[in-house]
């Protein structure tokens, strides 16, 4: 759906987005992390045409938004940043221009309202509005023309706990349903976990990883600990095979996996050494997260 | 419809509830009450053979082309573009599936529609206006037949004339976020104008363009007409592609 090709791009001297390169594939929802101010705004709005990148190539549906504009834009509904309403206005006025700009139907305002569950404050002005029903009414904006692509810019930012449950639910459906494109922000990647397939992990302006959230989880570094007997003599046994050390009379290996777990068993109760203990950490995609963002990392 | 004209209907929405609106009525009535007073409180008559209409709408012309219109200007232009500025609009706007420039032009023509609206009004209150002085003073007489054609030729020319300062409010009131900027640019081209008019070329001043276009003497009213509103179409031409294209 979107491809992007050594894409870069500068605020004045500063470089906000450095060679970036990824691809969205068609009907995945695609999980845009990195912490605040990583460039996942500036990345989005080079994707939606809102700022032209100084070099590389974004492609959408394999065309070029400078010669295809009208054609990209209205299959694309997109969220950037807070939601951009007029308050002074009532939620169906809101649509109602949206509604004549992308040439849509005279029911569909009142059908995206009720599938974001605002359609009881159609007529109430924005400016009453919570933060919850403002972002609400923006998704309900960005999916007013049926896109083929959605693309959402932390929009779980300043829900409560139940909303973004809810909103989960809601991508999910909608996907499903309808079969779309998604591509989703957020600096917090754990809350995207439960919903995306795909993930990119953006940190000062460079793509640290793109790929499958099973590529993702695959990185992750997990721990095994060993509780044995005669823990230091096992230690010098293990050491030339694996990163390790003593941790409160267990075995640690830093890095380790399932492959590595059963060849140390084989290894340890050969040399007769009882095995009390086998653990493996569960992985965690924050700390695979952290891990690719730290500054120093340049290239993973 | 064309992507054009639906733009201008959204621009018409957006300007519902506000107080832009209003002054597109408050503004020119306000010319008028002013006016009407001052010849109800005058204490004889004005002369028969002098046409009452054009010395009544002379000083209605003059006080809105050389302050009402400048003010209102500044401020309905302003709000215009402050819908975009303080929402975050522009990231809205700007993917619509339509030719950037066409958000502009959008805006500068909702901008010239409520100019046009007030300056009719002005016309149509001008003649009620004159009626009331006429009913009510005790010796001013406005004469039964209204010269139309002169008077929608002045109204027609000094809206024509206006044209340079509506551009030049669109653009301020584009480039500036702030609300504060577009609105000392009115005020203070408008207190410059009080100066201008003792200078050489002061006629050519772009706020004492659509004064001149109907006082301007030798000629001075034919220039200051072409000045203000050739100049105002090329500049919001100008600003329609540069910021277009600055902006995508
Ligand atoms: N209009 C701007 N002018 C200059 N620098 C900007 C502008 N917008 C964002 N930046 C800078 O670009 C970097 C990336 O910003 P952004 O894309 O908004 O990050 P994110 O959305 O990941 O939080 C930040 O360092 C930010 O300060
Ligand atoms: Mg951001």
């Amino acid at each position: 759906m979107i491809t992007l090709d050594h894409v870069s791009f500068s605020y004045g001297k500063t470089t906000v987005v450095r060679d970036a390169g990824f691809h969205v594939p068609d009907r995945s929802i695609f999980g845009f992390a990195g912490p605040n101010g990583a460039g996942k705004t500036t990345t989005l709005k080079l994707i939606l045409g809102l700022l032209k990148p100084d070099s590389g190539e974004i492609l959408i549906r394999n065309r070029n938004l400078a010669g295809h504009r009208k054609e990209i834009l209205s299959k694309t509904g997109a969220l950037i940043e807070t939601p951009s309403l007029y308050p002074h206005l009532t939620a169906g006025e809101n649509l109602e221009i949206a509604r004549r700009v992308y040439r849509v139907e005279k029911f569909r305002p009142d059908q995206v309202l009720s599938q974001t569950g605002i359609l009881a404050a159609k007529n109430k002005k924005v400016r009453e509005f919570s933060l919850g029903m403002k972002q609400r009414l923006g998704i309900a904006l960005a999916l007013l023309h049926s896109p083929e692509l959605l693309i959402l810019d932390e929009p779980i930012n300043g829900l409560d706990p139940g909303g973004i449950l809810e909103f989960r639910e809601f991508l999910k459906n909608l996907v499903n349903r309808e079969g779309i494109t998604v591509l989703i922000s957020s600096h917090i990647l754990s809350e995207l976990e439960l919903v995306i397939s795909h993930a990119g992990i953006i940190s000062d302006g460079e793509i640290r990883f793109h790929g499958t959230m099973e590529e993702l989880r695959g990185k992750s570094l997990s721990r095994l600990f060993f509780d044995v007997s005669d823990p230091e003599k096992a230690l010098s046994l293990i050491s030339p095979v694996a990163d390790c050390r003593l941790d409160g009379g267990r075995i640690e290996i830093r890095e380790g996996n399932r492959d590595l777990t059963a060849r140390l068993i084989h290894l340890l109760s050969a040399a007769g050494y009882d095995i009390y203990q086998a653990v493996q950490e569960q992985p965690n995609l924050e700390s695979v997260f952290h891990e690719l963002t730290r500054k120093e990392v340049r290239h993973v | 419809m064309s992507d054009l004209l639906i733009l201008i209907s959204c621009e018409l929405i957006k300007l519902r509830r506000n107080l832009a609106l209003w002054m597109v009525v408050i503004a020119p009535a306000f010319v008028i009450l002013l006016q009407t007073l001052i010849w109800l409180n005058l204490k004889e008559g004005l002369g028969f053979d002098a046409d009452l209409w054009l010395m009544y709408s002379s000083n209605i012309l003059s006080i809105w082309s050389l302050f009402m219109f400048p003010m209102f200007t500044a401020l309905v232009v302003a709000l215009i573009y402050q819908y975009e500025h303080t929402t975050g609009g522009w990231l809205r706007t700007g993917t619509y599936p339509v030719a950037g420039w066409m958000v502009l032009a959008a805006k500068q023509f909702s901008a010239l529609i409520l100019l046009t609206l007030s300056s009719a009004l002005l016309l149509v209150f001008t003649i009620a206006g004159g009626w009331i002085t006429g009913y009510f003073h005790p010796v001013i007489e406005m004469p039964e037949v209204i010269p139309w054609g002169e008077l929608l030729l002045r109204s027609g020319k000094i809206w024509a004339a206006s044209l340079l300062v509506l551009a030049i409010q669109n653009w301020v009131s584009l480039r500036w976020t702030s609300l504060s900027v577009p609105i000392g640019t009115g005020i203070g081209g408008t207190f410059v104008a009080l100066f201008a008019t003792s200078w050489k070329y002061g006629y050519l001043y772009p706020w004492l363009l659509p004064l001149n276009s109907i006082y301007g003497t030798d000629g001075k009213d034919q220039t200051a007409l072409l000045t203000g509103a050739a100049g105002g179409l090329i500049l919001m031409l100008i600003m329609t592609w540069r910021e277009s294209t600055r902006r995508s």
